[in-house]
């Protein structure tokens, strides 16, 4: 087992927002007799502002956390705080936003009206309501489908809906059980920078999932369950990093007799082979890269509209702009700086000259959900 | 109250979605219109109203009974089934809000379709009784008998201790009980016999009873005496009488002669004047008949004088309330039960309920009754256990049910007979403030417990 699990000493237990110690969970059968223990001895704290991952194969507890988590489970042992209060206190809960790993909606009730009732149980105003449920549909790319009942929708929509009335409260804490499940990659990247732009909101997020990509995306901190145990916890780049080992990249289009040359002087000082390949573009990226191009010389696909600005009243650190794609273009030099270089790219998707090319990824991804051009 | 409000929008548009519930509408609507129409009672009336107004009141309310015991249990454990309880519950919902939503909800679906309920069936009655559908005289009977609400009042009782001891201790110098019979035994059987000498009139005499009248609402309108003659015969030729009405030795009682088939219900309208200055009307019965027929009136069933209170409308709608009211305390009980049990489960219980409470009379009677097993070597220890065992088991379900059953309020309503403010204001601090309201904390206390994502 990875010996990852830092205890946050430095923090103040005020940022702590979930806290769970010695979490056990046992289910019963019907004669009350012990079946399986889902949770055994789970602690983790996640603080304010964190991306926490759960990850694990099916049946290694994570959704069972989380329900216990949410108040839907309880904990044979253990203790578990959010936000210093019980997870049955329905304060607490007004601070959170759930999306369950399946989307449990009434499927007669239309998009707005799903979303108007879920706000009603946080005691919200219907003018408030309104203006939510506008913001929520645009940022989901729904705004098209508001009066379609839910029982109608794709598995991918209902999911989009369900991610929206997680966010209609402006939580605290939002807890996202599979949240790329049943999603194209177009909207699995949508989900993906929505949690990180959340997250730059003062958001703490917790995720959880089995696909290993979409963790290591967006997470900043995860555990890794197994049968019930954490067996590995820690930053994301501190656990995957291999510090013994380097990798160097050179400058593209570096004469072939200079490579050589770097490659004998390596072999003369190392006492191994070193080890030389192509770099591999990232799969998403390529596959965002043809649809780009495929956008660009076709109509939209239907279902789900392009997705538009995260909506505006999902609380803000003071002066950050409402306008979170405009802001996450301006930030994401910083963003990018802190992550290993992009390998320079292959050839096989050329896109076409004729379409300015965004130059990041949340760019490209603006451009790509932006309406085609007319024809 | 916005999220009450809320769930209770959502258990409506649950329950309207299913197929049971529309299957029972279907037929609700099929009663509504079909049977004011095809109704034809005792040929008279009174007879044609009275079953209009059971019929197809009593029908549809036991349509809606049914809709409201499976939409109640399917309210909460299908939204556990289907896991959406898990959507609800992580949000700030506590779990009293998810219980009172359920059940102001069906309980608004419940007053909305009772509402139109009594409102076809009472456009029915207008209908059928409008001018020109019925001669005068019927409409007159209809007036005074049916369509109004009267207070029925019983005879003031007759202390019956001494009689009834006498009779005792005649019965048993004559060796009538064998010596381990107990007094405990036998007085019950006394008093019955002693009850029903002293409301018998016997051949070529006659009996008198004194009812103690309220402050008359309509000084103006006579009362009605209501009546059912017993007879020691098994012929329905008809007895033959006289009703002496007004104070004894005055001048200025009514005779009414009267020939009225056994056990068959009588009406005999009294003028308001011959009530006494102590507020006392004397009614006596002389015996007449041609045969030596012994007469017998129980005066708790057989014998009502019915006061005038007001007007019919009003009364119609305090039965309506009183039937809300049922509606409402089913629906609690269906939702606790669907807090606790799956749909099956819960609605079995919830229907067995039912049936406790519909034979809420019955219990009674056997609960009240004591219960004698006898001394003798022929009954086993085990048996006179079980006896005893099942004794006290309908005593404990008639001491919790006893409180919430009433009588079909459809049956005064029907009969013209009054139901006061006072009963309405009591079944509603019952049934609802206090079992409804017990049903909700046992609800609430195990929802509370309850892990509603537990694998299914």
């Amino acid at each position: 087992m990875v010996s990852a699990v830092d205890t946050e000493s430095s923090s103040s237990s005020s940022d702590v927002v979930v806290s769970a110690q010695h979490l056990v969970k046992v289910f019963r059968d019907f004669w009350r007799r012990p079946k399986v223990r889902a949770v055994n001895d789970v602690s983790f704290d996640i603080r304010r502002g964190e991306v926490f991952g759960l990850l694990g194969p099916n049946g290694s507890g994570k959704s069972t956390t989380i329900k216990m988590m949410l108040g839907l489970l309880h904990a044979t042992k253990g203790q578990l705080r959010i936000m210093g209060r019980s997870p049955h206190d329905v304060h607490t809960k007004a601070r959170v936003g759930y999306l369950p790993e399946e989307s449990y909606l009434y499927p007669y009730l239309t998009s707005a009206e799903t979303l108007h009732f879920f706000g009603r149980l946080f005691d919200l105003g219907k003018a408030e309501r309104e203006r939510r449920i506008d913001q929520l549909l645009e940022m989901i790319g729904m705004q098209h489908a508001r009066h379609r009942v839910v029982g109608e929708f794709s598995k991918g929509m209902a999911r989009r809906i369900g991610l929206a009335q997680a966010l209609i409260n402006d939580p605290d804490l939002i807890v996202l059980d599979e949240p790329t499940s049943g999603l194209d990659p177009l909207g699995c990247r949508q989900v993906k920078n929505l949690i990180q732009t959340l997250a730059r909101r003062g958001k703490t997020i917790l995720l959880s999932s089995h696909l290993l990509a979409d963790v290591e995306d967006v997470c900043d901190r995860i555990a890794i369950l197994y049968n019930g145990r954490i067996r590995a916890m820690g930053p994301i780049h501190e656990l995957l990093e291999q510090r013994n080992r380097f990798r160097v990249t050179l400058p593209e289009e570096l004469p072939a007799e200079q490579l050589q040359s770097i490659l004998a002087d390596l072999r003369a000082r190392l006492a191994d082979e070193p080890e030389v390949d192509h770099p591999r573009v990232d799969l998403e990226q390529f596959f965002l890269r043809i649809i780009e191009q495929a956008r660009s010389e076709s109509q939209a696909p239907s279902g789900t509209t392009p997705a538009r600005d995260i909506a505006a009243y999902l609380s803000q650190d003071a002066g950050t702009p409402p306008s979170v794609l405009e802001q996450l273009a301006a930030n994401q030099p910083q963003e990018e700086s802190s992550r290993p270089p992009a390998p320079p790219e292959p050839e096989p998707a050329t896109p076409d000259p004729a379409v300015p090319q965004p130059r990041d990824v949340n760019e490209r991804l603006k451009h790509l959900t932006s309406p085609p051009p007319e024809e | 109250m916005q999220s009450i409000l809320a769930i209770a929008l959502i258990s409506i548009r649950n329950a309207i979605r299913s197929k049971l519930v529309i299957v029972l509408l279907f037929f609700l609507l099929i009663t509504l219109a079909g049977l004011p129409l095809t109704l034809r009672g005792d040929g008279t009336a009174a007879g044609h109203v009275r079953l209009m107004l059971r019929y197809t009141l009593g029908l549809s309310t036991l349509i809606l009974s049914i809709a409201t015991v499976w939409t109640s249990c399917a309210a909460i454990s299908t939204e556990i089934r289907d896991r959406q309880i898990q959507m609800l519950m992580s949000k700030p919902v506590h779990a009293a809000q998810l219980w009172l939503g359920k059940w102001l909800g069906l309980t608004a679906m419940n007053a909305v379709l009772l509402f139109l309920c009594a409102s076809v069936t009472y456009g029915a009655l207008l209908w059928t009784t409008r001018p020109g559908q019925l001669t005068e005289e019927e409409r007159t009977e209809l007036t005074e008998e049916i369509l109004l609400a009267q207070r029925p009042l019983t005879p003031i009782s007759v202390p019956m201790q001494n009689e009834i001891r006498q009779a005792y201790l005649d019965s048993r110098q004559r060796g009538e009980w064998p010596e381990e019979v107990t007094t405990s035994q036998i007085m019950p059987i006394i008093e019955r016999r002693v009850r029903a000498r002293i409301h018998s009139v016997a051949p070529g005499s006659f009996n008198r009873w004194t009812f103690r009248t309220p402050r008359l609402t309509a000084p103006d309108r006579p009362l009605l005496l209501r009546y059912r003659i017993g007879a020691s015969t098994l012929d329905l030729e008809p007895i033959q009488g006289q009703w002496q009405i007004g104070p004894p030795g005055s001048g200025t009682r009514e005779s009414y002669p009267v020939s009225a088939t056994p056990r068959t219900w009588q009406s005999l309208l009294i003028p308001a004047d011959l009530i006494n200055s102590d507020n006392q009307l004397t009614i006596e019965f002389a015996n007449t008949h041609a045969r030596p027929v012994t007469l017998i009136f129980e005066p708790e069933d057989d014998l009502r004088l019915l006061v005038y209170q007001g007007s019919f409308l009003p009364n119609y709608a305090r039965a309506i309330l009183l039937i809300l009211l049922h509606l409402g305390f089913l629906a609690a009980i269906g939702i606790t039960a669907g807090a606790w049990f799956s749909i099956p489960v819960a609605a079995m219980f919830s229907f067995y309920m039912l049936l406790l409470l519909q034979a809420g009379r019955f219990i009674g009677q056997i609960a009240t009754r004591e219960v004698h097993v006898a001394q003798s070597p022929d009954v086993s220890w085990f048996a006179e256990t079980i006896a005893t065992g099942t004794y006290w088991i309908y005593a404990l379900v008639n001491l919790v049910i006893q409180p919430v059953y009433a009588i079909n309020p459809l049956e005064p309503v029907s009969a013209g007979e009054w139901i006061s403010w006072a009963e309405v204001g009591t079944m509603l601090v019952i049934r609802i403030f206090v079992y409804s309201g017990l049903l909700m904390l046992i609800g609430v206390w195990h929802l509370r417990r309850k892990e509603v994502a537990l694998p299914l």
